[in-house]
Order: C-alpha cells, then structure tokens, then sequence
C-alpha cells in the first residue's frame, strides 16, 4: 500500500513539474503580451493540480489526518478561483491600454486596425 | 434570513475545516470554538451590510449544482492544457491568435462570472472583457476555431443556472 501511495506521488510530483516548467518555456517562447498569458496563467494551475494530489497521497501514507488533506484540497480550490481572475484582469487593463493581440485579424472596431503582425507594432507607445 | 443562516453555516464549516477545531474537552477549547462564532457571525454582518447577500437569482442552487459541471471541466481542462502543452514544445510553434467575441445568455452575474472563469481556466482561451451593453464577452483564443467548444461551455452553465 505504501509503495502504491509513493508511486502515485512521485509521477503527479513529476506530471506537475513538467506542466509548470512548460508554462515557463511558453512564457519565453510566445510572441507576445496576450499569448504568453496562455502558458503562463494556465500550465501552472494544472500543474499545482498534480503537485498537490502527489502531496495528498503522501499524507493518506503518513496518515497525517483529515484536516491536513483538507487544506491541500483548499489550496487547489483558491488557485482555481483566482487564477483566472488575475489572468483576466492582466489582459483586461492591457486590452484597455490599447496594446494589440499578436497575429489577429484585427478588423473589429474594438480592435480597430489591421492585422498587426510585427510584435513591436502591436504594441503602444507609452 | 435563509441566505445569512447558509452563509454563516458555510462560514462556519469552513472556520473548522482551517482550525481543526473539533475537540470540546477543555475550556479553552470552548472559549476558541466561542471566538470561531463571533466572527462568522460578524463576518455574515459584513457582508450583508456590503450588500453581497442581495444578488438575484439561485445562488445556492448553482453552488450546489457545479458537480457534474466540475467534473466536465476537469476533463476539459486536462484536454487543453495537453494541446497547449504540444504547441509550447513543438519546434514550430504552432500558433495563430485569434480575437473572438461570443454573446452570452446568463441571467445571474455569477453564472456570467463561472461562465468567463472557465473560458479562462480553460487553456487556450482567455476572457479579455465581458461588453454588458452587447453581451458579449471578448475572448484572445491561442489556436482558431475554438468557437462552437466555448458555445457548449455556455450551454452547460446556462443549465447550471436554469434547473432551479
């Protein structure tokens, strides 16, 4: 039984560190503001998802008692929860800002322009 | 009244859940369980005061019935991040961003706000801003075609929020 609980833990261990890390090579590797949010805000939740169940395993091992696993289970909760709204309001006040998405057809008013497909024309001078 | 009581309740499970407070044997087991009351009733007042308990619609309803949704959107979730997962380790990176607006339908704002949350959660996809004045909600999408995907998200709340 235990070294069932140690396996489970170590591939979410391992399943979770290779999410994170592919949120940080995203957020190097995209082009620009809008599409490094991608990687960056959401790789990472999936990932504290698997840490987290890999962490739970471990206190059912030790028997660490229902509070303990219950506060993990809170944790991924509030990652869930406020993940998206800090993802949100990044984009939000950028959009505001008047910086273009990279590489969209940009004929809607909203957006006003054309296809902006130079990074550093997207962006605004400020 | 039904909506302070359930708040409080919650409150105050939760208050036990983070304190582990369930042991009564000893006095200041009783004075500390006592302090864990005053302030989820305190915290009850608050957020009547501020006017949180008088948001329209099922509230309670649509807690109690994210469940099956959740689950979906588990599987949603995991399904995604394993696509943007590819795109972000193939060697071309395989891109093409995309601004969409999609109209929503949600009657209650916390149906709108669990609708825009999983557009967000979802990778892939992120909410930039909800137009209340058109209903819509302007979406950055990563690949294109993410269209008829997030319609069904919309389905799905829009039946969280009705069943009641």
């Amino acid at each position: 039984m235990d070294l069932v609980l140690t396996l489970i833990t170590i591939v979410c261990l391992l399943v979770g560190c290779f999410f994170s890390l592919t949120g940080a090579v995203g957020l190097l590797r995209m082009p620009d503001f809008y599409t490094r949010l991608h990687p960056a805000g959401k790789n990472d939740t999936l990932g504290v998802l698997f840490i987290v169940t890999g962490l739970l395993a471990e206190t059912l091992k030790y028997d660490y008692g229902f509070f303990v696993g219950a506060k993990l289970v809170l944790v991924v909760l509030f990652v869930f929860l406020t993940a998206p709204a800090a993802t949100h309001a990044l984009t939000q006040a950028a959009f505001l800002e008047g910086l273009k998405p990279w590489g969209c057809n940009t004929s809607d008013p909203a957006l006003g322009g054309e296809e902006t497909t130079d990074i550093a024309e997207g962006v605004r001078d400020v | 009244m039904l909506r302070h009581l359930t708040l409080f309740l919650v409150l105050l499970a939760f208050w036990v859940l983070l304190s582990g407070q369930v042991d009564f044997s000893q006095s200041h087991q009783r004075y500390l369980f006592g302090c864990g009351l005053v302030s989820c009733a305190l915290a009850t007042l608050v957020a009547a005061r501020v006017g949180f308990l008088y948001e329209e619609g099922d509230f309670t309803g649509i807690a109690l019935r994210q469940g099956p949704y959740l689950v979906w959107l588990l599987g949603q979730i995991l399904a995604s991040n394993l696509d943007v997962a590819r795109r972000v380790w193939s060697p071309k990176l395989d891109i093409s961003p995309e601004v969409l607006r999609i109209p929503y339908e949600t009657e209650t704002d916390l149906a709108t706000v669990i609708y825009a949350n999983s557009i967000t959660l979802t990778p892939g996809t992120v909410s930039v801003m909800i137009d209340e004045e058109r209903r819509e909600i302007l979406i950055h999408a990563l690949t294109k075609g993410k269209g008829p995907s997030l319609r069904q998200m919309h389905d799905r709340v829009r039946r969280l929020e009705k069943k009641a």
